[in-house]
Formats: structure tokens, sequence, C-alpha cells
């Protein structure tokens, strides 16, 4: 009689320790698979330090060699638009100037979306915005990037097979002469905005 | 017998269960705190520091605009010192206002501004001729007591000396001297087997070094005091002198009889102070206003950052 009861709290109290042990077990593998800072994922915080950086090294090395200005004045007179561009600026990737190959190579490649907008500034001092390249609506997780660029009275328009034609005093371009009494002729911002597909 | 061996069966199967209860206590604990220190680290790592590379990067851009202003103010407008500064202070202060909008838009304050601008002169020969001064004479100061910045020489090979240093034939040459050291650079037509052009440093008399270059197909060379490059190609000659330079000096042309071509520099030294064979007549050398350097002064602040740094702007200055 004894040695019954005896086995049945036994059972009771291995049926209670395999529950829990159950439990446990359930929530330390719960508990190692928590997001930590390496996992794949497209609202990685460290994805997005990475992808700003990109862009900031993007911006930087393409200001020091001298790509971008002639991205910008990239411009077709007669259509108002890039050339070979709708009024959203290009859509399916970035423009076909140095600038734009970069662009594509550093984050076309990488399943990276991106856009790139131009701020520039009226005398009266108000900020406008143009969109060079347009492949889509950011999401929340976008990192964004930008550098300042000068334009001077005799920077020339460029025609589509990028040979000079006039000089942006003598022209319609998207941006007005912003300091018609200097030989500055208007302060851009160039903003790339990348985020995950 | 039988009997006594299932009681303890029984009492091992309790103790084997306890026993994993602990084990699985004690992992789950593990992964709780081996989860707190990644979340840390996680954490830690979201916050990509004050955002110092946009003060770093609107510095650059202000004086990437003031070095091209200072650079081409002396092109235009170079009709008296005052017209060149207020040309200047303009293009930089407008240029300032309108980043400022940009700089605006991410919830900062950034401003240029030039604390001083240093009068100068611009010394130069447009028009292919020899090296001699407005009255002809060989040998000639071109600028004294000063330094130079932007100093540009092509000449033609065959109205170059040739090689035989100090003889009858002499040899075109650019001393740079500050009353002790005498700095001499021989620029000279190495010979007609070769075709080339070499420079060669002297130094108070002794040979410091040499290069040499093959002139282009029109028979030209181009030498850039500043860059240190002979025909677009590093010259140790002159990246010697450059090193060399004493912080004041007297330019002046020796044999300028012996090289034809064209010039230009910009020295410190206000024009109505200079002595210089140079004058404005037609066809020879012209001496003009021009601005030597500038300083500026950037200040950039946002709610995390105060800066605010003077840069000084002397572009292809030879000693820098």
């Amino acid at each position: 009689m004894t040695r019954t009861q005896s086995r049945g709290q036994a059972h009771t109290l291995e049926a209670v320790a395999a529950g829990m042990l159950l439990l446990a077990s359930v929530l330390f593998a719960l508990q190692v698979t928590a997001v930590t800072p390496l996992t794949g994922s497209t609202s990685s915080q460290h994805i997005e330090n990475q992808q700003a950086s990109l862009a900031e090294g993007l911006l930087a090395t393409q200001v020091e060699n001298g790509s971008i200005v002639p991205t910008i004045l990239y411009w077709n007179e007669s259509a108002g638009t890039f050339h070979g561009t709708s009024r959203d600026g290009y859509r399916n990737a970035g423009p076909p100037t140095a600038f734009g190959n970069v662009l594509n190579e550093t984050f076309g490649d990488r399943n990276t979306a991106y856009d790139v907008n131009i701020y520039y500034v009226r005398s009266s001092g108000a900020r406008e915005r143009i969109s060079l390249v347009d492949l889509g609506n950011p999401s929340d997780h976008a990192s964004t990037a930008s550098r300042m660029v000068t334009l001077y009275d005799d920077d020339r328009v460029l025609a589509a097979n990028e040979s000079a034609l006039d000089t942006l005093s003598n022209t319609s371009f998207f941006a007005p002469d912003a300091a018609p009494d200097s030989r500055v002729y208007n302060v851009i911002e160039v903003e790339v905005v990348v985020w995950r597909m | 017998m039988a009997d006594v061996a299932r009681f303890r069966e029984g009492d091992r199967a309790q103790l084997f269960l306890v026993g994993a209860l602990a084990l699985a206590v004690i992992f789950v604990v593990l992964a709780v705190l081996l989860n707190t220190a990644i979340y840390t680290g996680n954490i830690a790592t979201r916050d990509a520091g004050p955002g110092t590379g946009v003060v770093v990067e609107y510095e650059q851009a202000a004086t990437g605009m003031a070095d091209r202003s200072l650079r081409t103010v002396n092109i235009e407008n170079n009709s008296n010192y005052t017209n060149l500064e207020t040309t200047f202070n303009d293009t930089v202060s407008i240029w300032s206002d309108r980043a400022n909008t940009h700089s605006s838009a991410a919830l900062a304050d950034a401003h240029v501004s030039v604390v001083e601008t240093k009068r100068g002169t611009k010394i130069g020969q447009n028009g292919t001729r020899n090296f001699t001064d407005d009255n002809n004479s060989r040998q000639w100061t071109v600028a004294n007591n000063t330094t130079a910045r932007a100093f540009q020489m092509t000449v033609e090979q065959g109205s170059l000396g040739d090689d035989d240093l100090f003889a009858d034939d002499p040899e075109f040459a650019v001393e740079f001297a500050d009353g002790g050291e005498e700095l001499t650079l021989y620029i000279y037509n190495s010979g007609t087997l070769t075709n080339d052009v070499t420079v060669v440093l002297y130094d108070d008399g002794t040979e410091v070094s040499e290069c040499s270059v093959s002139a282009g197909a029109d028979d030209r060379v181009s030498i850039d005091f500043s860059a240190a490059t002979l025909a677009g190609e590093d010259c140790d000659a002159l990246e010697e002198l450059t090193s060399r330079l004493p912080p004041q000096y007297t330019v002046t042309f020796e044999n300028g009889t012996y090289a034809e071509g064209n010039y230009s520099l910009i020295v410190d030294r206000p024009i109505n102070k200079l002595e210089t064979g140079a004058d404005d007549a037609a066809g020879g050398p012209y001496a003009a206003w021009a601005l030597y350097s500038a300083e500026l002064s950037v200040t950039y602040q946002s709610s995390v950052i105060y800066y605010r740094t003077n840069v000084r702007l002397a572009p292809e200055e030879l000693d820098a």
C-alpha cells in the first residue's frame, strides 16, 4: 500500500517536472533566436547604418572626382527634364552618366533601392526639390546622405552626348540664378535616399 | 527482494527529473543573460555618433568654393584691389547665405565669412616672347622679397640654351634668393640626340637634382612650379626646389634671351610696393592687381555640434 502511494507521488512529480522542462525548453528556444545585431532583416539598425555610410562614401568620392556636377548639368533645355526622362526623373536606374553608373554599381547590384533628390535655392531663399532618380517611395527604414555642390555662372549645360552647350546664365535651367550679383549660380544639395527592397 | 528493487527504481526516477529541471532552469538563465548582452550591443550601435561628418562636408564645400573664387577673381575684374576684394567678399557671403538654406533644413546654422584677404600682384606674359623684361634686359627681378603661388611656365625647346652649363651659350635660369641662400633652376635643351628639355636645381652652386622630359609635338614643355611637374610628370628638381624655399625670396630671371614662351605667377606683395621688371606695356611682361591669399572663418552650429575654425587659402602656393 505504502509502496503504491510512493510511486504515485513520484509519477506526479515526474509529470510536473516534464511539463516544466518542456516549457523551459520552449522559452530557451525562443530566447536564443532573438533578433541580434547580425540578424538579416530589412529593418536592422546595422544595415541602416551601413547603407547610410555607403551613401555618404559614395557622395564624398563623387564630389571629389567631380562627377556630380556634370550629372546635374545633364539637362534637356527644350524638354525641361533631364536627358531621356520624364518630369519625375529617372525611374528605372541611375542617369546615363558617370555618377549614374556608380549609383547603379553600388546600389543596383545589391538589391538596394535609391532615390536621388536635388534641392536648389531661389533668390528669395526658398528651397525647392527636383527628382533626379525616383525608384519608388522609400520605406520607413531608409537612410539618407547629402552633400552640397556649387554651380557657377560659367558652368555649361550638357547635351545628351555630354558635350558642353550654353552657360547656365544663358539657358532655362531648373534652378534659377540665386546669386545674380556674383559668380555663384546656385548652391545645390544632392540627397541620396537608400533602402532595402 | 523484487519489491525492494522496484522501490529503488522509483526513487531514482525522481532524482533524475529534479536534476533535469535544475539544468533546464540554468540554461534559461544563461540564455536570458546572453540575450541581455546582445540587446545592449544592439542598442549601443544604434546611435551613429554626433554626426561631425556634416561639419567636415560643409567646411570642404565652403573652402572649395572660396578656392575657386580666389583663382578666378584674378582673371576677371582686376582693375584695382577694391574691386577684387568686393567681388571675392560678395561671392563668399552670397554662397554662405544660399548654403545656409540647406543647412537650416538639417536644423543647423552654418556660415562662412572672409576674415581678411592679402593683396598681391599677378605677373605674367601671355603671348610667346623671350623671357626678358620690358626693356629687353636678360637679367631682371621678377618680384622682390615675396612668396609666390600659381607659378606656371611654358617654354619652347628650340629657344633654350644647350647643356654646357656656364659656357658661352648660357642657359635660362630662374633664381630664388633670400640674400643668403640661392636656389637656381636652370632650364636647357639637353641635346639634339635625346630631344629632351632638362631642368636642374643648384643650391648655392651645388647641383641638387635634375629631371628631363622630351618636348611634345608642338615643341613646347610646361613647367608647373606649384605642382612640381615637368610636362605633367613629377620632377625631383622642382620638388626639391619647393621644399628648400626660404619663407621669403626674390625671384630673378637670368639669361632671359635663352627661353621663349609664356609664364604667370602671383606674388604676395602689393603692386605699388613691388620691385619688378614687368610693367603694363603691351607685348612684354605685365603686372596686375591680384589677391594672393584669403583667410575664412567657418562656423557650424547644431543642437549637438558647435564648430568654428579659420582657414587660410592660397591656391597652388609654392612652399605649401
